[in-house]
């Protein structure tokens, strides 16, 4: 019988994201057999000692020239038959952008069920896995069964805790044996986008300031926090009718319509115009002088008092938490 | 038969036969428009005449040119009574000249109208080319009619002064006499020459006249009692029903001159471009390109220029011709962004003398955009998006107004349960916490009435009014049938709205569409209210306070006094008019589906209207319509004066003046 | 140039979602149905490519006799006609991309088009699918898309965290929208009319004779925990500034 669990990891020069060990973490919880980490490109060997320290037994790296760029079709029938050849159980992979092409690309050719951005996998009492995931945008939870005899789970990011054990993180040399020549769809060029101003409408965080920030340069303090938050900027209307930020910053009715996770509202009272934009959002902090403002029955947290005062003192708390990390 | 007698008929008869062929030839342009029946209430229609045209009524705004063109139009009348003996005598010389009293009337009548003409005629020149107010254009057209009308009244004078020095026991004139004394200094050949030459200007000048007149604006001379005669008597927040039913139409809403009624056609016409529609336009008041005037001008352009090739066979057409053909009015004629920037207020159509409707027009081409080219502006699809997905335009969630029921402690319909009165919430006080407080107010002096009230909790939905006015009809045909069938089903009869907007569709739009309920406006109903003593206001603290019409509610409705007299009715509190109120008040800028667009261009008019509350200096904005208390909020906070005013609904005024509530 | 659109039928994303305990699926009555949001983007793709290249775009989609509500808008805003699997079953993504690529695959393609997610369950996961099942490779969270139908080439950007790479890919493939590819049209009065008499071609599920089991199946649905009541802050900002990111840390886990 089928047994271990593959991890599917991205990794950039060396390094892979938090998520990597955050699936090795669940992996090894669920595992009674090997959690077998694999990446792609150059620089995948570098991984080995990390991954190994926060439970991969073994890590495969293709870091041959065939998997220079990132190709789905190719990457996924690399790993499809590294599951094949290891003949796991399962298999995660992040729901990160990189993760959510990939996974259901290699279910495909696995014939696997696939549960995407799972925020919980477990064992259930029948001895297969589980997974808890989100549906409706957050607004049910799913609990989910896979019968087929493969499973392939991706995980949410940032949720899990992660845990270092210290296994072997032996490399094992494996070759799918695939030429990049036969790879289909190939990136070509990676593109920061301008100033790295992230898009509104997609931000999982959003700082957003209202009249109460009282002047263009004001937006300084802002933009501090989204510094801190690695957060995108926003505005009501009024502020980008003044012209103190762009008009493409405007949220609202008439603006831009958002759903971060987490919207903090800085010195924005709270009109319906305004909160039709935001109503999709997970999450909203309003921080305003004003108790009366209708934003604090909108929102989750809320702060009421000096934004001056209040929003340095948070973006340097931010700052501390994120250290820790 | 002498040359002169000659000349004088073939001149009269080419000039004439020239009028008939414009006239002709324009009509058969109107005729190119959509049949509309405007024929009903005769007594009405005959009363509009009366009034407005034999009156002047609507330019007695205007102290100026109010007076000065009720005597160029009565000097004008009176005139033609000379004009037309002078014509009749020079068809045929044989009639002899009027003698006796008739004579002395006649002769009185033409001098001294002659001096009154002459002096309006100066103020109108002076007031076009010293005084130059934005809304007059200073071109030929103008011009030429002015000298033309001099002209005329010039030579009718100087033919009377000739004839009575010729003619040794003619009537006395007061001017004619005494210029008469002069001639005969002349000499008799002189006169009789004088005499000629005066005829030959006169006769000239009245037929030039006759023939330009089809050419220019002044056309509105003849067509302007006729289109007043045709004016709409529906109420003005009453918008013609669009027929969705034809499955294999390729165009709704007014893409060619074609689309357009008759009666629509005719207005461009009538319109004398003076302007005053324009002037009373909060968007180009505040720097929007749109101008009502213009809309009306370049109609009647492109009227002319599509009439003679729509008025021949297909056949006969050339490439070009066909090119002109396809270029829409909405978008083409008139730019999309004028057609978006109107808030459909209405101030144009009050203003307009001739009694033109741009805002149909207006409508019926942005009906053209959104139904035929897909072409808006995004925060108008989205707005479409919200009311067609959650019946609402903000696309929150909907069990708001359940929630409502349950804090007020009124009726719920939608739970099965009836009251007398159906409490129209109305999406801006169900969803704006602002708003909701006028809701509340209301609700609250209403019971505090001993009013049996209820709302219709889950099943209120939009009503589906911006969605009309920013051109949706299919829309609004949609949530119009779903509301109507609703309310009939829960056998509404009496609905209280606050929202002016709500008001007017469902009074006088869910007629058409089988909804025949009685619609009353919070205003109207608190205040007969307080009339017959079911609501007693206490006096509060002495405080000042300037009322804001909403266009919905006043123009659309004549709803000026309601609130003014429940403001009134609380003791201590003084009411102060801005400068621009009632008929003439000025848009807060959300009307026509303007409150969900964005105000891209100029200033803002909110703010424009905040600026014209604040010059009153009371302490207190007072308005009865949602979208006007947030423009107005949101004005006076752009002002930075949201420490010096408030802005509350009239309702919010007596519920704070009221006892509290002894049971 | 022939342009398949996958389109599924969603509940409106201002739908209160409404469960019983135990439940399986959502409470639909009183819902909203509505074209998923990221087929819109899809679909404004198709016509625009068919407008630019010539063509063809039909649309196959999948569920109840609700579901030609859906599709008829699609055909409202401007595709040529559609082919609707009829099926009242619960399907996961793989019997639905199945039951997709054979139709896809009776049809004839040149380029598949279908959105990045559908917003009800969020499995993000029949684009490729259908991929696999043709044969064809995909680019997916498409934010840009150049089609060289003559070269047979795709080069698309597509959605990074924070960036974007550049996907070169030949045709025929499969395409997934991301929000900003573009703005979709407002259907027009007439194409609603002429849409109804659009040919919109009825497959029954059972007929594709493909294996409709699922293996990802939904055995409870439950609702998030209530949120507790809004936390409001007052007092000296410092400390304040410092319970706001312990909450948002510790209690709302976002940071």
């Amino acid at each position: 019988m089928a047994e271990g669990i593959l991890v599917v990891t991205n990794q950039e020069e060396g390094r892979v994201r938090r998520v990597a060990y955050e699936m090795l973490a669940v992996a090894q919880e669920l595992a009674p057999g090997k959690v077998t980490a694999l990446t792609f490109g150059p620089g995948a060997e570098h991984t080995r000692e990390g991954l190994g320290r926060y439970g991969a037994d073994q890590v495969v790296a293709f870091n041959g020239s065939a998997y220079t760029r990132y190709s789905s079709d190719g990457f996924a029938e690399a790993v499809a038959k590294t599951a094949e050849s290891l003949d796991v159980e399962a298999l995660l992979f992040p729901a990160n952008a990189w993760g959510k092409d990939l996974a259901p690309r290699v279910a495909g050719l696995l014939k696997a069920g696939l549960a995407s951005d799972c925020t919980e996998i477990y064992r259930r009492d029948d001895g297969r896995l589980g997974a808890v995931r989100p549906v409706y945008a957050g607004k049910a939870f799913a609990r989910v069964a896979i019968q087929s005899p493969r499973q392939v789970f991706s995980l949410r990011p940032n949720i899990q805790a992660v845990k270092e054990t210290g296994r072997a993180g032996a490399a094992l040399d494996m070759d799918p044996g695939l030429d990049a020549a036969s790879f289909k769809a190939v990136v070509t060029e990676v593109l920061t986008s301008p100033g790295g101003q992230l898009e509104l409408t997609e931000a999982d965080i959003i700082v957003s300031g209202g009249r109460g920030v009282k002047a263009a340069e004001n937006f300084k303090v802002l933009e501090d926090l989204a510094d801190a938050l690695g957060a995108a900027m926003g505005s009501s209307r009024p502020v980008a009718d003044e012209g103190w930020v762009p008009h493409s910053y405007h949220i609202g009715q008439t603006g831009k319509v958002v759903s971060p996770t987490v919207y903090f509202a800085v010195g924005i009272s709270g009109a319906i115009q305004h909160l039709a934009g935001i109503s999709g959002s997970k999450y909203i902090v309003a921080i305003n002088s004003d108790a009366d403002a209708p934003i604090f029955k909108a929102a989750n947290y809320g702060v009421v008092g000096d934004l001056f005062k209040v929003v340095p003192a948070l973006a340097e708390e931010i700052r501390a938490i994120k250290k820790d990390a | 038969m002498g040359i002169n007698h000659v000349l004088f008929i073939v001149v009269f008869i080419f000039a004439l036969l020239w009028f008939g062929l414009l006239v002709q030839e324009k009509w058969s342009y109107v005729m190119l428009g959509q049949p509309l029946d405007r024929s009903q209430d005769r007594g009405a229609r005959l009363q509009s005449v009366m009034t407005f045209v034999f009156g002047q009524k609507r330019l007695f705004k205007d102290k100026y040119s109010g007076p000065m063109h009720f005597t160029i139009f009565w000097g004008f009348i009176i005139l033609t009574i000379g004009s037309v003996i002078f014509l009749i005598r020079g068809l045929f010389p044989s009639v002899g000249a009027p003698e006796g009293v008739p004579a002395l009337i006649l002769n009185v009548a033409t001098d001294v109208m002659a001096v009154f003409v002459l002096i309006a005629l100066g103020m109108a020149a002076y007031k076009r080319y010293v005084m130059r107010p934005k809304r007059l254009v200073r071109n030929f057209d103008a011009l030429a009619v002015l000298i033309l009308i001099a002209i005329v009244v010039l030579a009718d004078v100087a033919i009377e002064s000739f004839g009575i020095a010729l003619t040794p026991h003619a009537a006395w004139a007061p001017i004619g006499s005494l210029l008469a004394h002069w001639f005969q200094s002349f000499g008799v050949q002189a006169d009789h020459t004088g005499t000629l030459v005066a005829d030959w200007v006169k006769l000239t000048a009245l037929m030039g006249f006759l023939v330009y007149l089809p050419y220019s604006k002044h056309f509105h001379l003849f067509v302007a009692p006729v289109n007043i005669y045709h004016r709409n008597l529906d109420p003005l927040g009453q918008l013609p029903a669009l027929d969705l039913e034809d499955e294999n139409a390729e165009s709704f809403g007014i893409g060619q001159v074609t689309d357009l009624a008759w009666t629509d056609l005719l207005d461009a016409y009538a319109c004398v471009q003076c302007g005053r529609c324009t002037e009373q336009c909060p968007a180009n008041y505040t720097g929007k390109h749109l101008s009502p005037k213009q809309i009306m001008v370049d109609l009647r352009h492109q009227l002319e220029a599509v009439g003679p090739i729509l008025t021949k066979s297909e056949a006969q057409r050339t490439d070009d011709e066909r090119a002109l053909l396809e270029i829409p009015m909405a978008g083409g004629v008139t730019p999309a962004e004028d057609l978006w920037a109107c808030t459909t207020c209405g101030a144009c159509v009050e203003a307009c003398p001739v009694f033109d409707e741009h805002v149909v027009k207006i409508v019926g081409m942005r009906r053209h955009l959104v139904l035929t080219q897909g072409e808006m502006p995004d925060e108008a699809q989205m707005f479409f998006k919200n009311v067609e997905n959650a019946g609402n335009p903000w696309g929150l969630g909907l069990d708001k107004r359940q929630q409502f029921a349950e804090a007020m402690g009124i009726k719920d319909l939608s739970r099965g349960e009836s009251a007398d009165v159906l409490y129209w919430m109305g999406c801006a006080a169900t969803y704006d916490d602002r708003a909701r407080k006028v809701a509340e107010a209301t609700v609250q002096l209403m019971k505090q009435a001993g009013v049996d009230v209820g709302v219709l909790g889950a099943r209120e939905t939009c009503n589906g009014e911006a969605s009309r006015r920013m051109g949706n009809e299919y829309l609004f045909q949609m949530m119009a049938q779903q509301n109507v069938e609703t309310l009939n089903d829960l056998g509404v009869t009496t609905i209280v709205t606050t929202c002016p907007h709500c008001f007017n569709t469902l009074k006088n739009e869910y007629p058409f569409f089988g909804g025949e309920y009685e619609v009353v406006h919070h205003s109207e109903y608190l205040s007969q209210l307080v009339a017959d003593g079911r609501l007693q206001p206490q006096g509060g603290e002495a405080a000042t306070v300037t009322y804001h019409d909403s266009c919905y509610l006043g123009r659309y409705n004549n709803i000026f006094d309601q609130p003014r007299d429940v403001l009134k009715s609380v003791p201590g509190l003084e009411l102060k008019e801005m400068s621009r109120s009632r008929e003439q008040s000025f848009c807060c800028g959300a009307g026509g589906g303007r409150m969900w667009m964005e105000e891209k261009v100029g200033t803002k008019i909110n703010q424009a209207r905040a600026e014209q509350a604040l010059a009153t200096g009371a302490e207190t904005i007072a308005t009865a319509c949602p979208f006007c208390l947030t423009m107005m909020r949101d004005g006076v906070q752009a002002l930075g004066a949201e420490d010096k005013v408030v802005v509350k609904d009239f309702s919010e005024i007596l519920a704070e003046n009221m006892l509290p509530m002894i049971r | 140039m022939k342009i398949l659109v996958l389109v599924k039928q969603v509940p409106d994303t201002a739908t209160k979602i409404r469960l019983n305990p135990g439940d399986a699926a959502i409470q639909t009555d009183g819902i909203k149905w509505v074209i998923n949001p990221y087929d819109e983007f899809a679909i404004e793709e198709c016509l625009r490519l068919k407008e630019k290249h010539g063509g063809e775009v039909v649309v196959v989609s999948m569920g109840p006799a609700r579901v030609e509500e859906a599709i008829r808008q699609a055909l409202a805003m401007g595709a040529d006609r559609a082919v609707h699997i009829v099926t009242d079953a619960v399907v996961d993504s793989q019997v639905a991309a199945r039951a997709l690529a054979r139709v896809c695959q009776d049809e004839g393609y040149d380029l598949v088009v279908t959105g990045k997610q559908a917003v009800d369950d969020d499995q993000a996961q029949v684009g490729p699918l259908v991929a696999v099942e043709l044969g064809l490779p995909q680019v997916t969270v498409v934010l840009k898309l150049e089609v060289d139908p003559d070269a047979h080439q795709i080069r698309a950007e597509r959605e990074l965290e924070g960036a974007s790479e550049v996907v070169e890919l030949s045709m025929p493939a499969v395409v997934t929208a991301q929000r900003g590819l573009n703005e979709p049209r407002y259907p027009t009065l007439p194409n609603i009319m002429k849409a109804k008499k659009k040919e919109v071609k009825s497959v029954p599920l059972e007929s594709l004779g493909i294996d409709t089991d699922p293996w990802v199946v939904v055995e409870e649905l439950t609702l998030p925990p209530e949120r507790p009541a809004a936390k409001i802050l007052t007092g000296e900002p410092e400390e304040a500034a410092r319970e706001l990111a312990r909450l948002l840390h510790e209690e709302a886990k976002v940071i």
